[in-house]
């Protein structure tokens, strides 16, 4: 069952538009990702959903009951909506204990509390069921603040920008824990980020937004390997980019040709290529032809080494730079010449800006 | 974020348009801000009323003098408060000598003590028969007032002095919080580009400050204008003095209107100013780095005048007075039934607990109806009801007690007419009338407490209340209340202090007969008889100790970085 479901929203602020027209759907038990730049809309239409601000245009239901409907103007308010949220900067209450901040939304003695104190255990907290928000850690308060939103049962889950807070050196553990903790629970998640590992990580589901709209909706694999045009590819990280133009449904590059599919011939396309397409092999020649490649640099980064290429053409002379990625050590000297496969997964050809 | 979304993302958190509760909140603040805005209204009014070439009499006659005293006493008190509380502020955030932190909260304690009570004090103890005079004149023999000369305290320049040692804290108090907030690093970037401390100091730190002293000379000078017990003693004219000269003395309402009107542009040029320092005190922080400011040690000479400095307006204004006041009042036990002095606290209390528990419960209901986003014409109204804030009491006085009295004489009419009962006056010369007076002057002061401490709650705070299940009450109670209770603590305080010391409204707007200790130290003190009410006038000193400490806590805290452990606000 659909357990929340936004259809069409639209939102504006005076002299910005800030969602247009947003369609998403979350099951029970699924986790939905919303990636974006920053300032593409994502926060606001959690507000929207959540009910913190007021629905301008379109409609959002809950377990299949309206609650809000601009056009009925409808507004079921935040406390009656069942829609569980976690702020970004956590929003503890400072002058509550942890406890007391978990089971704010509940009855102190209960069931549910029961469940708190049970879950404060397992997340390792139970020591500091009666300490203040301040003193806790980073990671401690995302764990006090995730438990508390989903104290009260909620059917739907919002999530901030969980992790992006966290130091670096504990975010992948306390996303995995709190990936356990959602699939355990079976709350329908709707979670905004900007990080795609955390999407690729956490999602089921990728929303991609840009400018208030839904630009990409899939599943991960798709999203990464098939991404719909060059902004989604280089959300999902660095690209090199290459011009070329469309000749008999492909498009030739001096790494190799690639399939053009449905761009008409005679199209100026970009082709993007990231960076572990390019496998690297020594070749005292380098790509066959006329473009000569020699390495600029290389630097090992921990597991992977990123090499600089020199991709020169020997016809005209020009110069352009690209960057490999490899697994493992790979440093070879500078000004050695190397032969390039690419890996035609993780290339893509989208039309030219200016078409 | 781009700024755009961050401002529109970190917007208040709207509620539900749907439901009583709401609009009540809308509909309340309306209500509030046209009650506390019609005293202000009602004197235009009565401005433009026709009456008897009124103004062309006043404007022949006393309105150039008045405008000439008010305008010098503002003059001189506005160059002695900058001078003092610049100075002093500068001393001891900047320099290390002996009883540094001594003097930086003690500089504030001036502020307890009223104008009317100080110019009281040292009238007695400078006047021709006073103990200083008696002494000069057993010391040297001299016998009658021609073998020497002596300062007049009752004049211009004593009044001068007299607001400039009590107001003076304003400026101190906003300087050294402007130089404690400042960011260490623009003076050491200002030190390594060659410049040496005081220069720096100079062109660095003063220029920054500067926004926080406009604002504190803007309220000293409110406070000038608001004055009526020192004025009207020393009989120096100004429009306070003239607007009860010319109304109860030529009984003339809509003249002393319209020497109120006039009165009310001087105060719209300090409001100007005050707005125009606040907006730039925002651009004035370039950077979030603090550390300990560098502070110059100070040895001997340099020392010791740093010493003298701080201590004079300390001593002058407050030990001094303190300590005649105490001197007489444990004198004058005898002479003042304690049955009186009880009634009279009493009266004091009631009135300034009861201004003082609207006053926060008003500004408090008014601060949360803005943040659960009731959209500008609620914004606005709540500036409209602060405008009393900035407007002298006498003024006030006008405006509250005329409108009052045609109200309770239309209303007796209409009674009369109707029912043939006499209903007299109903709300002139009552208690309510007393609080209301208060209300429209204090209430700014609560409510700006209030918002700014309800500021500091994040907007994500509410949201996480109100998803959580708390309807606006509800998270009021459970999760703003406990976070702001100290600072709703301090507006009561501030408000409550305030009307005790208040003198100007609480003379016109009281029931008859009915004393309060501040007007019954007008009442004796101004007949000369300070050593009767001396025990009332230090139980107003002591109670405006209160929000003097309230005050050296705040400034302590304001330093960024010094503040709880509290998590940052993203």
């Amino acid at each position: 069952m659909s357990e929340l479901v936004a259809i069409e929203v639209s939102h504006a602020f005076p002299g910005t538009r800030v969602l247009e027209s947003v369609s998403l759907t979350v099951e029970a038990g699924q986790l939905v990702c919303l990636i974006g730049p920053s300032g593409c809309g994502k926060t606001t239409l959690l507000r929207v959903i959540a009910g913190l601000d007021r629905l301008q245009r379109g409609r959002v239901l809950v377990e299949g009951k309206v609650v809000a409907d601009a056009d009925a103007r409808r507004h079921t308010s935040p406390e009656k909506r069942g829609i569980g949220l976690m702020f970004q900067d956590y929003a503890l209450f400072p002058h509550l204990n942890v406890f007391e901040n978990v089971v704010y939304g509940v009855a102190r003695s209960g069931e549910r509390a029961t469940w708190a104190r049970e879950a404060l255990a397992r997340m390792g907290l139970e020591g500091y069921a009666d300490a203040y928000p301040h003193t806790l850690s980073g990671g401690e308060q995302q764990r006090v603040a995730l438990l508390r939103a989903l104290a009260p049962a909620p059917k739907v889950l919002l999530l901030d920008e969980p992790f992006s807070d966290l130091d670096i050196t504990r975010r992948a553990q306390i996303r995995e824990e709190t990936f356990d903790l959602l699939k355990e629970t079976g709350v329908a998640t709707l979670m905004v980020t900007h990080d795609p590992e955390e999407a690729m990580f956490m999602a089921d589901h990728i929303l991609v937004m840009a400018g208030g709209r839904i630009v990409q909706a899939g599943p991960p694999l798709k999203t990464y390997l098939e991404p719909v045009d060059a902004f989604v590819a280089a959300l999902f990280g660095p690209v090199n980019r290459l011009e070329g133009t469309v000749a008999g449904g492909r498009v030739a590059t001096p790494l190799g040709s690639l399939a053009a599919d449905g761009i008409p011939d005679g199209t100026r396309v970009q082709v993007l290529i990231r960076p572990e397409a390019l496998q690297l092999d020594p070749a005292p020649d380098g790509v066959a032809g006329d473009t000569e490649l020699s390495v600029d640099w290389a630097r090992l980064l921990g597991r992977t080494s990123l090499v600089r290429l020199r991709m020169r053409s020997r016809a005209t002379g020009a110069e352009v730079l690209l960057h490999a990625r490899v697994y493992g050590t790979f440093l070879p000297a500078t000004g050695t010449a190397v032969s390039v496969r690419l890996d035609r997964d993780r290339a893509f050809v989208f039309p030219a800006a200016d078409n | 974020m781009r700024p755009a979304l961050a401002r529109a993302t970190s917007a208040l958190p709207k509620a539900s348009r749907a439901g009583l509760a709401i609009d009540a909140w809308g509909i309340g603040t309306l209500a509030v801000a046209g009650l506390m805005a019609a005293p202000v209204l009602a004197v235009f009014t009565l401005a433009i009323a026709p009456s008897d070439d009124i103004w062309g009499h006043l404007a022949r006659t006393v309105l150039p003098h008045y405008t000439r005293t008010t305008l010098a006493l503002m003059l001189g008190v506005g160059v002695g408060v900058f001078a003092v509380g610049t100075g002093t502020a500068w001393l001891v955030t900047m320099c290390r000598f002996p009883g540094r932190a001594v003097f930086a909260w003690a500089l504030l304690l001036p502020l307890a003590v009223p104008a009317y009570i100080i110019a009281y004090v040292y009238t007695d103890i400078l006047e021709y028969a006073g103990p200083v005079q008696g002494a000069l004149r057993g010391l040297f023999g001299w016998s009658s007032p021609k073998d020497y000369w002596f300062p007049e305290i009752r004049s211009l320049t004593g009044a001068i002095a007299m607001m400039t040692l009590v107001l003076y804290p304003y400026v101190y108090a906003l300087a050294r919080a402007a130089f404690l907030e400042q960011s260490v690093c623009v003076l050491e970037v200002s030190r390594l580009l060659g410049r040496g401390p005081w220069r720096s100091f100079a062109s660095v730190a003063l220029p920054l400050a500067r926004p926080a002293i406009v604002i504190g000379v803007s309220l000293a000078l409110m406070e000038t204008l608001n004055d009526f017990g020192t004025v009207d003693y020393f009989a120096v004219y100004t429009f306070t003095a003239g607007i009860y000269d010319v109304w109860l003395n030529m009984n003339s309402t809509s003249g002393a209107a319209q020497l109120a009107t006039v009165m009310l542009v001087l105060v719209l040029a300090l409001i100007a100013a005050e707005r125009w320092a606040r907006r730039r005190l925002r651009f004035h922080h370039t950077t979030n780095r603090y550390r300990q400011l560098p502070t110059y040690r100070l040895d001997r000479v340099p020392a010791a005048l740093a010493v003298t400095a701080c201590a004079t307006p300390i001593v002058l204004g407050f030990v001094v007075p303190s300590a005649v006041l105490i001197d007489y009042s444990i004198g004058a036990s005898a002479n003042t039934p304690v049955a009186d002095f009880t009634v009279y606290a009493l009266n004091s209390l009631t009135l300034s607990s009861m201004a003082a528990l609207l006053a926060t419960g008003i500004g408090l209901f008014m601060a949360y109806g803005v943040r659960l986003g009731r959209g500008r014409a609620v914004r606005a109204a709540t500036r409209l009801a602060s405008v009393g804030y900035a407007v002298p009491g006498a003024v006030l006085a006008i405006g509250v007690v005329i409108p009052l009295a045609r109200l309770d004489n239309a209303v007796d009419a209409f009674m009369g007419d109707v029912f043939g009962v006499s209903t007299g006056l109903l709300l002139s010369g009552t208690l309510a009338a007393v609080t209301y007076g208060y209300l429209v002057r204090f209430l700014a002061l609560s409510f700006g407490t209030v918002d700014a401490s309800l500021a500091k709650v994040t907007p994500s705070m509410d949201g996480a209340a109100r998803t959580l299940g708390s309807a606006p009450l509800g998270a009021l109670r459970r999760v703003h209340l406990p976070l702001m209770r100290g600072s709703i603590l301090a507006a009561a305080i501030l408000v409550f202090v305030d009307s005790m010391k208040e003198l100007p409204m609480t003379l016109i707007l009281r029931p008859f007969n009915f004393e309060t200790l501040a007007t019954y130290v007008y009442q004796f003190a101004s007949r000369e008889l300070l050593e009767q009410c001396a025990p009332a006038a230090l139980a107003i000193v002591a109670a405006g100790v209160l929000p003097v400490i309230l005050l050296s806590m705040a400034i302590t805290r304001s330093r960024p970085g010094q503040w709880e452990g509290r998590r940052a606000p993203a």
